[in-house]
Order: C-alpha cells, then sequence, then structure tokens
C-alpha cells in the first residue's frame, strides 16, 4: 500500500518527465508561454484590485461598507468554484473506466486519497492566478504586515479545503438517498447523473429560499444611510451567503487588522484539519460501496432485453452534412444530461443575474419613477453576457475535433469533410447561444429601462461577438486537435484552452469598454461592428484553411 | 480495387510507412499481418481518409483519396478497431445517421437498417442507448453500419473482437460473400485464422514495408513448412527469420 501511495505521489513528477522527453525546446517554450499567460492574468488582477480599491477609497461615505461588501464578494465567488469543482471531480473519478484496474487490486482504498488530493489541488490552483494577486492587491493597498497577509493565505486555503469537502459530503449524501430511496421503491436508481441533478435542485431550492428572505430589504437604503446603517443594511442582505461568516474574518484580517482576525483564523485552520481527517477517513470506508453503487446499469448484450428502457429513436431526415451534424449535435446534447446540466447552470445563473436588475429597478422605483441608471451598467449586462457564452463556449464548442477524437472514425470515412463538420458546430451553436441569449440580454436592457436604438446596436454586437467567440472556439479545436483527452476540463487547462479562455474573456472586457466609450457615437459602433465582422470572416478563412490540413487520427503508439 | 502508390506517412520525424506500392484487385481478400507497430493500422487509416499521406498516392477505384475525398470515401466501408461511438445514440439512430452522412434517402435506410439488424439477430436492441451495449453487441453495429450504404471496398481492422463463436461464423460469410460479390477487402489483423480460411492474398507487414507476400499455400511453400502448417506458424517461422 505505502508502496502505491510512492507511485501515485511520483506520478506528476513521471508526467511531467515524459512530457518533456521529446520536443523539449518546444515543450519549454510551451510551458514558459502557460507562465506568461497565468503571470499576466494575476497582474492585471492585482493592479485591478489595487486601483479598484483606490477608487472606492475616494468616496468616504461608502468606502467602509464597500470593503465589506468586496471581502464577501470574493469569498463567494470562492465558494461557488470550489465546491461546483469538487462535486464535478468527485463525480468524474467514479465514471473513469481506467479506475477500473485499481479498484480490482486490494490497493483499492488508494483511489480515496487520490480523489481527495486530486479535487483539492484543481480546487486550488485559482490560488495562482487570481486568489494571490487579489489578497496581495489589498494588503498592499491598505499597507498590512506580512504576517497578516500570510493568515489571510492560510484562511483562504482553509476555506478552500472546507468547500471542496463540503462538496464531497453533499456528493456522498446525494448517492446515499438515492440508495435508501431505491431500497423504498424496489427499483435501482442510484446514477451518477440523478445524484449531480438531485444536488443541482436542492441548490436551486436553497437559492430560492435565500432569495425570498434577502430581497425584501432595501438596496438603496444602502445609499442614503450613515456607516451603521449602511453594514447594517449590508449585514442583512448578506448573512444568508454560506462564506458570510469567514468573510468577516477576512475582512477583520485584512482592512481592519484587528485580533479577531488572527484569532478566528486560528480556530477555523485548526477545525478545518480535523474536518478534512475526518471527511478522509468517511470516504475511505465508503468509496468502494460508492463505486459499486455507481457502476451498476444497462448492459446489453443480446436480443432478450424488454425490460431495458428503450428510447424513440430520431431519423435523421436530412441527407445534407451539415444539416446531420447539427441534428447530431442536438440529440447529442438533449441525451447527456451533464450537457443539460452545464446549459441550466449557466443560463440559470444569467437569469439570476437578470432577477437582480429586476429586483434593483424596482427598488430603486420606490424612490421616484424614471431613475436612469449610468451607462456602464449596460456595458457590463453585455460584459456579463458574452462572459457566460465563453463559458459555454469552452465547455461545448472548443472540444469539437477533440471530443470526436474516439469516434472520429465515422465522421473521418464518411463523406463529408472538416469543414462541414466547423459550419455546422457554428450554425447550431451561434443558433443555440443567439435563442437563448438574446432574450435574456433584451429583458435586461428592457428591465433597466434603455433606450430602443441603444439597445438594438447592443444586440448586433453581442450578436457578432458570440459568433467570434464560437468561431474561436471552432478555431483552435480544430487548429490544435487533443490526441489524447477528449475531457472538456482537462481540455480547458490545456495552452489552446487557456489560450481560449483568455482571448475570449479579454476581447469580452475590451468589447464591452469600447461600447461604454462610443456608444454616443453611433459612427463609432458601426465602425466597432465593422472591425468584428472582419475578424469573423478572418476566423472563418484560418478555421477552412485548417479544416484542410485536418487529421482525424494521431500517430499510434504500438 | 486499391491502389497504393508510393506511399509514406511521416509523423514528425518519425518514418511509420515506407514508400509502399501495393495493389488489391476487385473480389480480392488481402490480409495483412505483422507485430504491434508495424504500421497496419496507420496504413488502413491512410487508406480510408483518416489520415493524409505525407508521399506517394492512394487511389480507391481510381479515384485519388486526398484529391477527391467525397467521392472516393463513397466506396468505403470501414470496420475500426474500437468500435466506440457517441454513448448517447441508440444503435438504430447511429446506423441511421451513418446512412444520412451517405446521403441514403430515409425511407430506404430504415428499411436496410431492419435488414441488416437480421443478420446477427441483435433485432430488439435497436432503440437502447449504446452506452449500455456489450463489446459483442457494438462491433456488430459498427460491421453492420459498413455495410449500410454498399460500398465496394471494405477496409476492415480487426474484425471479430468481443464476438462470441456463432457471431464469428456469421461474420466469416458476411466478408465471404462480399468478396463473391465482387467487393475488395483489405483486413488487417492478428486473428490468423480467419486470415488463412478467407484471404486470397495475405501479406507479412514489418517496420511500415511488406516483408513477404502470397497466397496462404504459397507462404507455407516459402517457408519450406509442411502443407498443413497453420498460418499462426508460419507467421512465427518468418518474424524468427
Amino acid at each position: 500500500m505505502s508502496e502505491s501511495f510512492g507511485l501515485l505521489l511520483s506520478y506528476p513528477g513521471q508526467v511531467i518527465k515524459r512530457y518533456l522527453a521529446r520536443e523539449k525546446f518546444t515543450r519549454i517554450f510551451a510551458i514558459f508561454i502557460l507562465l506568461l499567460i497565468i503571470l499576466f492574468i494575476g497582474v492585471s488582477i492585482y493592479v485591478t484590485t489595487i486601483e479598484g480599491l483606490n477608487f472606492i477609497s475616494r468616496d468616504i461615505e461608502l468606502r467602509d461598507a464597500l470593503y465589506f461588501y468586496i471581502a464577501q464578494l470574493f469569498y463567494l465567488l470562492v465558494f461557488v468554484l470550489s465546491f461546483g469543482n469538487s462535486i464535478l471531480v468527485i463525480a468524474a473519478s467514479f465514471a473513469r473506466k481506467s479506475h477500473q484496474w485499481i479498484m480490482a487490486t486490494p490497493s483499492f482504498s488508494i483511489m480515496a486519497f487520490v480523489n481527495l488530493f486530486q479535487l483539492l489541488a484543481s480546487s486550488l490552483w485559482i490560488f495562482l492566478a487570481v486568489i494571490i494577486p487579489v489578497l496581495m492587491g489589498i494588503a498592499q493597498f491598505m499597507g498590512v504586515d506580512g504576517l497578516q497577509l500570510f493568515l489571510s493565505f492560510v484562511l483562504t486555503t482553509a476555506l478552500i479545503i472546507v468547500e471542496s469537502i463540503c462538496g464531497v459530503l453533499a456528493y456522498m449524501l446525494s448517492v446515499y438517498l438515492l440508495r435508501y430511496l431505491s431500497t423504498l421503491i424496489g427499483r435501482n436508481i442510484v446514477s451518477q447523473s440523478l445524484a449531480i441533478i438531485l444536488l443541482v435542485i436542492s441548490s436551486v431550492l436553497m437559492i430560492a429560499l435565500f432569495w425570498r428572505i434577502a430581497i425584501p430589504q432595501d438596496f438603496v437604503k444602502f445609499f442614503d444611510g450613515n456607516y451603521i446603517v449602511q453594514m447594517q443594511t449590508m449585514k442583512e442582505q448578506l448573512i444568508y451567503l454560506p462564506t458570510f461568516g469567514i468573510a468577516q474574518v477576512l475582512h477583520d484580517l485584512l482592512f481592519c487588522s484587528n485580533i479577531f482576525g488572527t484569532t478566528y483564523t486560528i480556530i477555523f485552520t485548526g477545525l478545518t484539519l480535523g474536518l478534512l481527517i475526518t471527511v478522509y477517513v468517511l470516504l475511505d470506508k465508503s468509496y468502494l460501496v460508492m463505486w459499486q453503487l455507481l457502476q451498476e446499469g444497462n448492459y446489453i448484450a443480446g436480443q432478450d432485453n424488454k425490460r431495458i428502457n428503450t428510447y424513440k429513436s430520431y431519423n435523421f431526415p436530412a441527407i445534407n452534412a451539415v444539416h446531420n451534424i447539427i441534428d447530431k449535435e442536438l440529440l447529442l446534447i438533449w441525451r447527456d444530461k451533464k450537457n443539460l446540466l452545464w446549459f441550466v447552470i449557466v443560463i440559470g445563473l444569467w437569469l439570476a443575474q437578470t432577477a437582480v436588475s429586476w429586483r434593483v429597478t424596482a427598488n430603486a422605483n420606490n424612490y421616484g419613477d424614471g431613475y436612469i441608471f449610468p451607462d456602464f451598467v449596460y456595458a457590463l449586462i453585455l460584459a456579463i453576457g458574452l462572459y457566460f457564452i465563453s463559458a459555454l463556449s469552452l465547455r461545448f464548442v472548443f472540444p469539437t475535433f477533440s471530443a470526436e477524437r474516439k469516434v472520429a472514425w465515422i465522421l473521418g470515412v464518411a463523406p463529408i469533410s472538416p469543414w462541414n463538420i466547423a459550419v455546422g458546430k457554428l450554425l447550431i451553436y451561434t443558433g443555440i447561444f443567439l435563442f437563448l441569449g438574446s432574450p435574456i440580454l433584451i429583458a435586461n436592457f428592457v428591465i433597466l429601462g434603455f433606450g430602443f436604438f441603444p439597445a438594438l446596436l447592443y444586440w448586433i454586437v453581442f450578436s457578432l461577438s458570440v459568433i467570434l467567440i464560437v468561431l474561436l472556439a471552432i478555431y483552435l479545436s480544430i487548429a490544435y486537435p487533443n490526441r489524447f483527452s477528449s475531457d472538456p476540463e482537462t481540455l480547458s487547462t490545456t495552452l489552446p484552452g487557456l489560450a481560449f479562455t483568455s482571448l475570449a474573456l479579454g476581447g469580452t472586457i475590451i468589447i464591452a469598454n469600447i461600447m461604454y466609450l462610443v456608444l454616443s457615437n453611433v459612427d463609432l459602433v458601426v465602425l466597432l461592428i465593422l472591425l468584428i465582422t472582419v475578424l469573423n470572416l478572418l476566423l472563418t478563412s484560418l478555421t477552412y484553411n485548417a479544416s484542410e490540413k485536418f487529421e482525424y487520427a494521431g500517430e499510434i503508439i504500438a | 480495387m486499391i491502389e497504393i502508390k508510393g506511399v509514406s506517412k511521416k509523423f514528425k520525424d518519425k518514418t511509420i510507412i515506407h514508400s509502399l506500392d501495393l495493389s488489391i484487385k476487385k473480389g480480392e481478400f488481402y490480409a495483412l499481418i505483422g507485430p504491434n507497430g508495424a504500421g497496419k493500422s496507420t496504413l488502413i487509416k491512410l487508406l480510408s481518409g483518416l489520415l493524409q499521406p505525407t508521399k506517394g498516392e492512394i487511389l480507391l477505384d481510381g479515384i485519388n483519396i486526398v484529391e477527391n475525398p467525397k467521392e472516393a470515401k463513397a466506396l468505403i466501408g470501414y470496420i475500426p478497431d474500437e468500435p466506440t461511438v457517441w454513448d448517447g445514440m441508440t444503435g438504430f439512430e447511429f446506423m441511421n445517421f451513418v446512412g444520412a452522412l451517405y446521403n441514403i434517402p430515409a425511407n430506404e435506410r430504415e428499411k436496410d437498417i431492419k435488414k441488416l439488424l437480421k443478420i446477427y439477430n441483435i433485432t430488439g436492441t435497436e432503440h437502447q442507448l449504446y452506452q449500455d451495449y456489450s463489446r459483442g453487441v457494438r462491433q456488430k453495429y459498427s460491421i453492420l453500419a459498413a455495410l449500410l450504404h454498399n460500398p465496394s471496398i471494405l477496409l476492415i481492422d480487426e474484425p471479430i473482437v468481443g464476438l462470441d463463436p456463432i457471431s464469428i461464423d456469421i461474420t466469416k460469410n458476411i466478408l465471404d460473400e462480399f468478396v463473391k460479390d465482387g467487393g475488395t477487402v483489405l483486413m488487417v489483423t492478428h486473428t490468423l485464422f480467419v486470415a488463412q480460411e478467407l484471404a486470397t492474398r495475405i501479406g507479412l507487414f514489418e517496420k511500415g514495408k511488406i516483408k513477404i507476400e502470397g497466397t496462404y499455400k504459397e507462404l507455407v511453400d516459402k517457408a519450406h513448412l509442411p502443407a498443413k502448417t497453420s498460418l499462426d506458424d508460419v507467421y512465427k517461422n518468418y518474424l524468427a527469420k
């Protein structure tokens, strides 16, 4: 067992060694570029944090309450990222067929450790690019000492660990609940997709409950009162957040530099270690049972399978290649519950943001009709929309030519070109994103009282930007297909994946910022529209050229 | 007919196929055998258009697969070594989708699929998801999908892996009938008894080149082995040299 631990721990080192064994110079250069990108993101966040705090500090009345708000928002973001990530990682670990051979050995329990380690490591990566720059930025601006900064790192690490553990516990609870329900109804309903769906339903119910309690509060009162009223309003709004207490400790540490921050950090870290050990013991004991439960399913090896659910098979009525690709994509999105869940989560978040717009407008109208929001709010709505489109594209479009890896033979041997596939994917995903995104964007503008003509210009820019993001994802996918993985989560951390994320998010910020600056001048907006159109044509041409050189298979290692 | 003229395939600085010349006539069943890593699967991927040759040309019934990929691919039926299909499709949808890619009208497709399913006696499984099929059922679907558009050339990478003995016999009959009807077959395999029984010509492929080729009888004679020596033993004998 200890040898297996040793082997598994040395695995990342071996992977790096193997990676550098061939084309050393090119690969070192690729790592260098990757580090540069991370550094660039980190420095940008660091500078933005300091500049943001600098901007806030000019408003002496609101300053302190806003610092508190920033601490709360920051930890809420960390919570969403690490909690969601841990559920996805632990769920995926039970789906990995390559783990079967380890689960068949007497050292099966090692997988509990490996998975816990993996999910903590994958949650902690955001430390590099996001958390360290933000905390350093705050520390620099507030002028806190090195010990306080170190304690803020410790506190955030502990928070990520606790949230990841909560994700594991929530998934385990979900599986065991399904097992209990299975015994009640006399039919096995334990499955990964159902376990995740159960978690999503619970989360939605909890958010709905939080919404009902928190929403009656008065947002505008915050801008009218003194420090005590402001803090009171803020706390009334945020007290229902799962990270409220711990974010208060961070606020004490970095913004108030008081003894409570230090004391609570030490207590919280101790509790986290205790919790981590307890959950590891729990997972270690139940990992095999959960594995077995989640491996069960239908298995069809012959004709006599009447008891198993049958599906209404789709007929693929068209004989046009692009139309067939579109039909196939729609069918597979519909059949894959994980895909549907992704759509539901992203669109749900977008709708939640729209609900916030509605609530804020209604609240503002209580203080007099016709409240006019500043122009940057509309640019922000555009940026949020394009951010959600980028997230969906990273998940669904970017893996296009890598995800088809194992099934590439079906399309590869058929009389259909890679260009047909690219066009099919462009049409279907642009169509879906515009179909879902346009009404939400327009709803936001209507709620916030944006005029018809500027809203139309924003919608045109949004639509062209959606095409740009989808085209970028397809181009990177066809030009740099990954032959080793078809997993969207893994692909998003490869060099082309990171390039897509940086370009899509960077482009989103630039487009939204330009729209904010030039909206009053229609000529400049038209120029921006033309610029995006030219970029779209350029990417189309690059994609076509890449499709001409595309090979469906890579080198076969035998 | 398959014509391979001076074909080489390189992956970066590594040459997998070395200036290969090979011609397989209409109605001929050519079996390519050889050790792992010889380049057999790469060759079949070149012929099926999954890879592009670094040098040379490949003609399928006279059509160049690099210059006219759509026309050339319409002639091919390909059976892969791993019958992986999208998990979210049913067997019927997979075959229907493949039929649609080959421009077979929808009403004809449905009739043809029903007819083909009867060959392996798997009618009743077609509206269940691919993810629930056993290895054998998946293999059967991939064989049937390759036949759906009546190809003139079959390219096969390991045809019988995961099949039970009765299904192996059915598969052998399918291939036999295909060749008798004038089809051309190139099969890559490690299950040498199938090659011995069905192939009209056998090539021993090693390090990207054909080391020796001929009918089963010619290979036995050239190796100076007794007449009824199995292809297994003939193969081992050649590799030992």
